[in-house]
């Protein structure tokens, strides 16, 4: 597939709500240390779940009011919540000042930037379940033309589908395109894609792209009735539910948060002295049609395969010149087979893979927010030298032993040159990324 | 699982039982979540507008309806007897009956813009009994819409003037300085006509009548509509009578609005003559503003000016 020539982009400011970390500090202190996020939740077993654990953000009312004013705060959803805090440190963290405390709707737009930011379920979840549904169900007994005023004048930002982006939008004052994408499992890299996409052919300097997911058991309570696909097995010991590649993964754990990345043209980045914090070279996605072998929940193998290595052509890389392998890798029967397309997309052997890890064993599968919480891992691990490990494996399943040298068990202080980060999603949707450590090379500002 | 919110279970009350300024109170708490001015709410008085951020508590419009709703939910009434109006029995009126949930009535609440004349409107329905002590502090609607118009004008020219140092060249700088100039004509103007209440009252009759006379063209319009329907009626011509039907509507919609507005206008015309002394003080301090933005702006002007 031939491009035509495109800005270079680059990653400039990064902003996390994950369960094992709230901020970008947080979240790699835990990533380095092995730490897991998920817990035993009581709502959960009231409520007579099979998988009784799951990722939240270890987030309070009073940390919320520290950084959004309650009159904000009150017309967000869980999900919104968790977008607005990631962008305003995403932002703050790029050099972009913002600080909704001190007041924020005066400030002027910035017309150069936008943002996609994507949810898979969660959008409003929360509010749904406990007001707009209620109130709903009272609604023939309410009095004449009254029967849902009680819902209030917020609630359809609250449930509509672009609720976390336009969220986003708000705080930071974009002038860009904002929306909302969303693809199941794929949300976040997929955001990442469209944002990406923006930038490189000049339809912004910047966007904010990732995902937010609530974490109401509504979200999660139709994974809970299909078979299997939730971990069931490790209520009791919750850290250890989330086991990507393991022979004992029974299922994923259920996570939520949010990630959001400063995609920048080079150009804006050097212009304005910006800390970049890696290159996003390449990003692609489609999809395996749910055609042979690929259905509404299993992806396709030739559509795996032929995201991966769409990225890596475009990228110019050939498998050797990978370091790391952020996979999708979510604790469930699929991993050996995606282990497998790794290898058969990379074009080689199981045990010459690079390194290849998965996010998800500590902060379990965010959902729509997982591929840009699992993204900005990867940034991390770019900037700071570092590969986190792969946690819960020790007990590598067999169909993967062979490629069993390439799971990092432990953290690994290393250069990290290429990295790849993949997404499969429910309904057979796929999406890659390609990122590569900046190395300041600015002579060309596109490709 | 996720962060609890900290949303407060609120039980009805008997207004009955409430002294003004406890039902004042009330209503300042029940609106808090859609303060986006903490600070103005914070500090909210009777006189304290909803709506805007200038020296209102920040309340976006799109919220009007919840601040109704938080007024609802807090109080209990003994006006619940339900009596059909003659002319539509699908709408009533408000009579004493059982103590039960309170019921603002579609229009009473219009002219609430303040906590003060939530309270009165509520005096005003029978849902609790005057209290002219506690009224006589209450600014009028009248004046609410006088002295926050302005504070919005005193708003516009600082905005406007803060424009003039960062012009980005001359003709820029000459188009600010031409707004300034018109700015400060108006903001003279209006300060003037506040120390005259016969000078507010005839802009204010003024501003009734232009609305007043657009709502009987709309209402013109419409019986036109609704005749050449009648008479469509009588042909086969369906396509001419779903045309007819669509402007019938459109006509309807636009007249709810401007009966809204000249409700507005008139409430405005009608009270903004006679003074009470806080709604004095409150003129006194937006002249005050008002003057002295007009004097920065002259002083910018004469900089800007010597400078170009």
């Amino acid at each position: 597939m031939s491009r035509p020539p495109r800005r270079r982009v680059v990653v400039t400011g990064l902003g996390v709500v994950a369960p094992n970390g709230v901020g970008v500090a947080a979240f790699r202190d835990a990533l380095q240390a092995g730490r897991s996020g998920i817990q035993r939740h009581e709502t959960l077993r009231e409520n007579n779940f099979a998988c009784q654990i799951g990722g939240v953000p270890p987030l309070t009312e009073e940390d919320i009011l520290r950084v959004l004013p309650f009159s904000t705060y009150q017309k967000l959803s869980e999900a919104m919540v968790y977008a607005g805090l990631a962008a305003i440190e995403c932002a703050r963290s790029a050099g972009i000042p913002v600080d909704p405390m001190q007041g924020y709707l005066d400030s002027p737009v910035d017309w150069s930037s936008g943002a996609f930011i994507g949810s898979g379920l969660g959008g409003g979840m929360d509010f749904l379940y406990d007001e707009f549904f209620p109130i709903l169900g009272q609604a023939p007994k309410s009095e004449p033309g009254r029967g849902v005023a009680a819902i209030g004048a917020d609630a359809v930002p609250k449930v509509m589908g672009s609720s976390v982006s336009v969220t986003v939008g708000r705080i930071l004052g974009l002038g860009g395109q904002v929306s909302t994408n969303s693809s199941a499992c794929t949300t976040g890299t997929e955001a990442i894609f469209e944002g990406w996409k923006n930038v490189a052919f000049g339809f912004a300097d910047a966007m904010y792209v990732g995902g937010a997911e609530g974490s109401h058991f509504g979200i999660w309570a139709g994974f809970d009735a299909m078979r299997n696909v939730l971990c069931s097995s490790f209520n009791e010991a919750p850290e250890l539910g989330s086991r990507p590649m393991s022979a004992t993964a029974c299922g994923f754990v259920p996570g939520s948060g949010a990630g959001v990345l400063r995609l920048e043209s080079l150009e804006s980045a050097l212009a304005r002295d910006a800390p970049i914090l890696c290159e996003l070279v390449s990003a692609f996605c489609n999809s395996g049609g749910q055609r042979d072998g690929g259905t509404m929940t299993f992806p396709n193998p030739e559509g795996v395969v032929r995201c991966i290595r769409t990225v890596l052509e475009d990228s110019g890389i050939g498998p050797g010149d990978v370091t790391l392998i952020n996979g999708h890798l979510t604790s469930t029967a699929a991993d050996p087979f995606e282990v497998a397309n790794w290898a058969r997309a990379l074009r080689v052997e199981p045990e010459k893979l690079p390194l290849i890890q998965s996010t998800k064993s500590m902060v379990g599968h965010g959902l729509g927010a997982a591929g840009a919480v699992e993204a900005i891992a990867v940034v991390d691990q770019i900037a700071g030298r570092y590969v986190h490990p792969s946690i819960n494996c020790e007990d590598v399943h067999p169909e993967i032993r062979r490629a069993e040298a390439s799971i990092p068990r432990r953290l690994l202080c290393r250069e990290v040159d290429y990295a790849l980060k993949a997404s499969f999603g429910f309904g057979d949707v796929n999406g890659a990324l390609v990122f590569r450590s900046f190395d300041g090379d600015s002579r060309s500002l596109t490709r | 699982m996720a962060f609890k919110r900290s949303g407060a279970v609120v039980e009805a009350v008997p207004l009955e039982a409430l002294a003004a300024s406890d039902v004042e109170r009330r209503i300042v708490e029940g609106v808090r979540k859609y303060a986006s001015h903490q600070d103005n709410w914070a500090k909210a008085d009777k006189n304290t507008p909803f709506l805007g951020s200038l020296i209102g508590m920040g309340i976006e419009s799109a919220n009007l309806v919840d601040i109704a709703m938080s007024i609802e939910r807090q109080f209990l009434t003994r006006m619940t007897k339900r009596v059909p109006l003659a002319d539509d029995s699908s709408k009533f009126r408000l009579e004493p009956g059982e103590l039960g949930p309170l019921m603002i009535l579609e229009g009473q609440d219009i002219h609430a813009a303040t906590p003060g004349l939530a309270v009165k409107m509520l005096m005003d329905n029978g849902h609790m009994p005057k209290d002219p002590a506690y009224l006589r502090d209450v600014v009028s609607f009248a004046y609410i819409v006088v002295v926050g118009e302005a504070y919005r004008l005193n708003d516009t020219l600082r905005r406007t003037l803060r424009k003039l140092p960062s012009a980005a060249d001359p003709a820029a700088r000459q188009e600010i300085a031409a707004n300034v100039k018109a700015l400060v004509q108006q903001a003279r103007s209006y300060a003037e006509a506040l120390t005259d209440p016969a000078a507010v009252v005839r802009s204010r009759r003024e501003a009734y009548y232009w609305e007043r006379s657009e709502l009987q063209g709309l209402e013109a319009q419409l019986a036109e509509v609704t005749e050449k329907l009648k008479q469509i009626a009588l042909s086969d011509d369906t396509g001419g009578a779903d045309k007819l039907r669509s402007q019938q509507v459109s006509l309807r919609l636009r007249l709810n609005t401007n009966r809204t507005r000249l409700r507005v206008a008139e409430e405005v015309a009608n009270h903004s003559g006679e003074r009470i002394p806080v709604e004095e003080e409150k003129v006194k301090n937006v002249r005050q503003v008002l003057l002295a933005s007009v004097a920065e702006a002259g002083r910018a002007m004469d900089a800007s000016a010597a400078g170009a």
